[in-house]
């Protein structure tokens, strides 16, 4: 019991040092998302994530499966609550790495789906609650994205679950757990993503 | 009854006619009245069951013009590649015409440089992609349209098939197939527009998305396979998406470099991101005129998608077509939008 | 000029009958030599649910251990030219692990392989390929890695499609040109004529086979015949180079151009089209810094912007009509001018590919009439 206190409260502290470390600001440009090259740089120098690519996933061997979670958070609530739950010490999986974008409006389906093709098991994308936008509406352009995103993916039979929406305010540091337990929890049910993995060859 | 069902045949041998004569007239006037650069319509393409785009230019022009049951493109792609100088003509069916809405909607085109010429349809357009699946591995030598039935000559064999096998998917649940906004518009009497049919009326009697809700029924494991297997017939060479009105931007995501989203080979899972990620920059734009479908020269079939997002749209915002001037879907909102995906914490 | 007059080449000993029943025979005693590259049914033993499509490919078939018939077509829709230069292709794949770099080449073992069934058209494609291939200081070893231990057995086309122009290209339906061996068909039976000195190969496996009698080869010829009658569009492009030159800057690009899509399908779906653009794949980038990654060499296609945009932003084929005209130039005027070759083998399947229905046979023609027109202008 003990033990496992300690081990948790170790993931925890790593958790937010994680989330501190990963964060990797998308440049809000209105085209494309370019990393910042001194973010890049800086990614690099970790070696916390992988080159190039902000969603590009790192070696995972099979034994000791652990599901990998990418989670889109927005600057100002869901990030913060992130923060707080850390600033907390309020325990939650360390399953999870996350992308700071400036609004849940910023996110582009292509994220999305990239993410799940380079193999990340489960993507959480998470916002301002209807009405606390910072931008006053952002979200509720993303909501309607995102609806469509989730029908779409049901649709061509991609496991429900592997792709989560929330709201999570810079207050709720209890609930941003809550949400990183339940959504590891599923993601784990449901196993490691092999839905694009499988299919790639590479050529010849 | 096999006199009745004769007789409606001769009247759509006719009406095909009908239709192309008063397209010949209209496009004649508005070249001589208007000021157009050119009227876009459909000409004779080199193989059976084909047509061309036409850009009519001048009287001598109006001669190749036809109207058939396999003026398989959506003109509208042209409209927005050219640059013009003054208004052009153009031939649209319904499903068309709003995809030119959409465009007008979204600032690519001014209303007021369109002349539009509405065609009302009548049964839909042939998707050739559907009769080389049937025919298999022989080659079109002749093909002719006999009422709701065509009869194709392989150089082994003829064969007729019904219209309801060779359709396009859309045009077959179609009920909107009268123009919503022209400015001429092709009269054709009321008596002769009926489905005669009945192969076909069965599909007019159901739902419009009666298809997507069975698809929907299947496990998911299944559909994932379906699309899949389809996906890997795909070669990425783009015809899809060219073929598209709607698939305006002058650096696709799949040919962005920085950063460059795409590994480029012909991995199936890139060919699945591709139409995923385009599937969903055209939810709440897409018309529904199939063109994309009937452009593939590999046959892909996945046309369910654009239509399960056409259909998420409307169930979800009771959003049925895009109206001249109305919001895109995806850029505006609704504070009591539904939002039951949305995770809690419980 | 079919097949060369030759009296030698077309004695009766030089063409074995084997019959029609005995073909899987003959295929089953060269598939314990070569690989079999074959038409065949798609997705033949994949889930049942994908059978529904009856289209014929070009595949590899092991006709020693699964039932194959041979099929009747008129040509196969896609061009084996992916078997010698696959859509895309590892070139080698690394691994870097500090200063530590490991490259290992890939294709080293490759089985000698026999393309059966080809025509003409695709048969003379491999020649330009080839031509392509080993143009300029260094040869591709990519390419002739597989295409040297290739060979081809054709068969003459008895029944060309409607857009068949290979007589227009110097090819024909019933040209031998670039086999190593050919079949024609006549009912019942094939007549077997080895037709390279690599086609010699073949000779054991044919010799238990008796000569053909005259009258076999009286219905051979006309047969021959007959299929050069079904290709109704003959166009003269002897001088087609000459004729393009003056007609670069012309307005008929922006003509065509304009109901064009530019898509790639036609470049794509054509056995002569090589064009190739070389991609970084990193495969895993490890925590340690340790990455692994190959690169591949995939088609491209000159009827896309992307194909000659520059990293200046600059993109000299911006516009649709200098990207048709570059296809039409460099299989009608470049490819001449370089190789003294045509670029093109007149297969028609562009035509049947394209999706607004441009006919490259109508292009032509237009080019041609405009170039006579200019000509006596001047």
């Amino acid at each position: 019991m003990n033990s496992n206190n300690i081990k948790n409260q170790e993931n925890m502290h790593n958790n937010i040092k994680n989330a501190e470390e990963q964060a990797v600001d998308i440049k809000d440009i209105g085209q494309a998302s370019i990393l910042e090259e001194e973010e890049i740089n800086k990614i690099k120098k970790n070696n916390e994530l992988s080159t190039l690519n902000e969603i590009e996933i790192t070696n995972t061997s099979d034994e000791s499966w652990e599901p990998k979670i990418l989670a889109f958070l927005c600057n100002w609530c869901s990030y913060a609550g992130a923060d707080l739950a850390g600033v907390s010490r309020i325990q939650y999986p360390p399953n999870v790495r996350i992308v700071r974008v400036p609004c849940s409006g910023r996110i582009n389906p292509l994220f999305i789906l990239k993410s799940l093709q380079v193999g990340w098991d489960g993507v959480l994308v998470s916002g301002c609650h209807p009405g606390d936008c910072h931008y006053i509406s952002g979200n509720y352009y993303a909501r309607r994205k995102f609806s469509i995103i989730e029908d779409l993916l049901e649709f061509m039979g991609i496991e429900k679950g592997r792709v989560n929406f929330s709201w999570v305010s810079a207050a709720e540091g209890v609930a941003f757990a809550k949400i990183i337990k339940k959504v590891t929890e599923q993601v784990k049910k449901l196993g490691p993503n092999r839905l694009f993995t499988q299919m790639k060859s590479g050529g010849d | 009854m096999e006199q009745k069902e004769e007789n409606k045949e001769i009247e759509k041998i006719g009406k095909m006619e009908e239709i192309q004569n008063s397209l010949k007239r209209i496009v004649k006037q508005i070249l001589l009245e208007e000021e157009v650069e050119y009227v876009l319509g459909f000409e004779p393409g080199p193989l059976p069951l084909t047509a061309a785009p036409l850009f009519i230019e001048s009287e001598d022009d109006i001669e190749r013009l036809i109207w058939t049951d396999y003026c398989n493109l959506n003109l509208v792609k042209f409209l927005l590649e050219q640059p013009h100088t003054k208004k052009v003509g153009i031939i649209l069916k319904n499903c068309e015409i709003h995809s030119l809405i959409v465009l007008i909607n979204e600032k690519q085109i001014k209303r007021e440089d369109v002349i539009i010429i509405g065609v009302p349809c009548d049964y839909g357009i042939i998707d050739l992609n559907k009769i080389k699946k049937i025919i298999g591995n022989s080659e079109i030598i002749k093909g002719s349209i006999e009422g709701t039935k065509i009869k194709i000559l392989t150089h082994k064999e003829e064969q007729i098939i019904n219209f309801d096998k060779i359709l396009s998917d859309s045009c077959l649940f179609c009920k909107n197939k009268i123009p919503d906004e022209f400015d001429y518009q092709i009269e054709v009497s009321a008596k002769k527009q009926t489905p005669n049919s009945e192969e076909l009326m069965k599909y007019q009697k159901i739902d419009e998305y009666q298809d997507v809700i069975e698809f929907e029924a299947k496990a998911a494991q299944e559909r994932w396979n379906y699309f899949t297997s389809e996906l890997e017939k795909c070669t990425l060479c783009m015809a899809c998406r060219n073929a598209c009105p709607l698939c305006y931007c002058k650096i696709c995501f799949i040919d962005q470099n920085q950063p460059q989203w795409f590994d480029k080979n012909d991995d199936l899972s890139e060919k699945v991101l591709f139409h995923m990620t385009r599937a969903l920059h055209l939810a709440g734009r897409c018309a529904g005129c199939d063109a994309c479908s009937r452009a593939c020269p590999e046959g892909v079939d996945i046309h369910l998608i654009y239509k399960k997002l056409r259909k998420s749209v409307r169930d979800r915002w009771n959003i049925e077509k895009v109206e001249l001037g109305s919001k895109s879907v995806l850029g505006s909102y609704n504070n009591e939008d539904p939002q039951e995906f949305i995770m809690s914490e419980e | 000029m079919e097949g060369t007059g030759n009296q030698n080449q077309n004695s009766q000993d030089c063409f074995k009958v084997i019959p029609k029943e005995e073909l899987k025979i003959f295929l089953e005693r060269l598939n314990k030599e070569y690989k079999l590259i074959l038409p065949t049914h798609k997705n033949k033993d994949k889930s049942k649910e994908k059978t529904k499509n009856n289209e014929l490919i070009f595949d590899y078939v092991d006709v020693l251990n699964e039932e194959y018939e041979f099929p009747e077509y008129q040509n196969i829709r896609i061009a084996p030219k992916k078997f010698l230069f696959p859509q895309s292709e590892v070139l080698f794949s690394y691994e870097i692990e500090g200063n530590n770099i490991k490259i290992a080449e890939k294709g080293a073992e490759i089985n000698n392989q026999i393309i059966f069934g080809i025509r003409n058209c695709d048969a003379r494609s491999f020649k330009i390929l080839d031509t392509f291939f080993s143009s300029g200081k260094y040869s591709d070893p990519y390419y002739f890695n597989k295409r040297n231990h290739t060979l081809l057995i054709g068969i003459a086309c008895n029944e060309p499609m409607t857009t068949c122009f290979c007589t227009s290209v110097n090819g024909g339906p019933y040209s031998v040109e670039g086999f190593d061996a050919v079949l024609y068909e006549l009912p019942e039976k094939y007549l077997f004529q080895i037709i390279s000195p690599n086609g010699e190969k073949f000779k054991p496996y044919v010799e238990s086979y008796s000569n053909a009698s005259l009258e076999d080869l009286k219905l051979k010829d006309q047969n021959a015949s007959h299929a050069r009658e079904q290709i109704r569009v003959s166009l003269n492009l002897d001088n087609i180079e000459m004729e393009l030159e003056g007609l670069y800057n012309h307005e008929i690009w922006q003509k065509i151009a304009r109901t064009c899509l530019k898509c790639g399908a036609c470049s794509y779906i054509c056995p002569t089209c090589h064009c190739f653009d070389v991609q970084e794949k990193i495969e895993k980038t490890d925590i340690v810094g340790k990455s692994i990654g190959k690169r591949v060499r995939i088609w491209d296609t000159c009827q896309i912007p992307l194909f000659t945009l520059e990293a200046s932003g600059h993109n000299p084929r911006a516009a649709g009509e200098k990207r048709t005209r570059q296809r039409i130039y460099h299989k009608f005027n470049y490819y001449l001018k370089n190789y003294d070759i045509l670029g093109c083998v007149g297969c028609g399947r562009c035509i049947q590919v394209c999706p607004v229905n441009q006919d490259i046979r109508k292009t032509l023609v237009k080019v041609q009439e405009i170039a006579k027109n200019v000509q006596e202008g001047d």
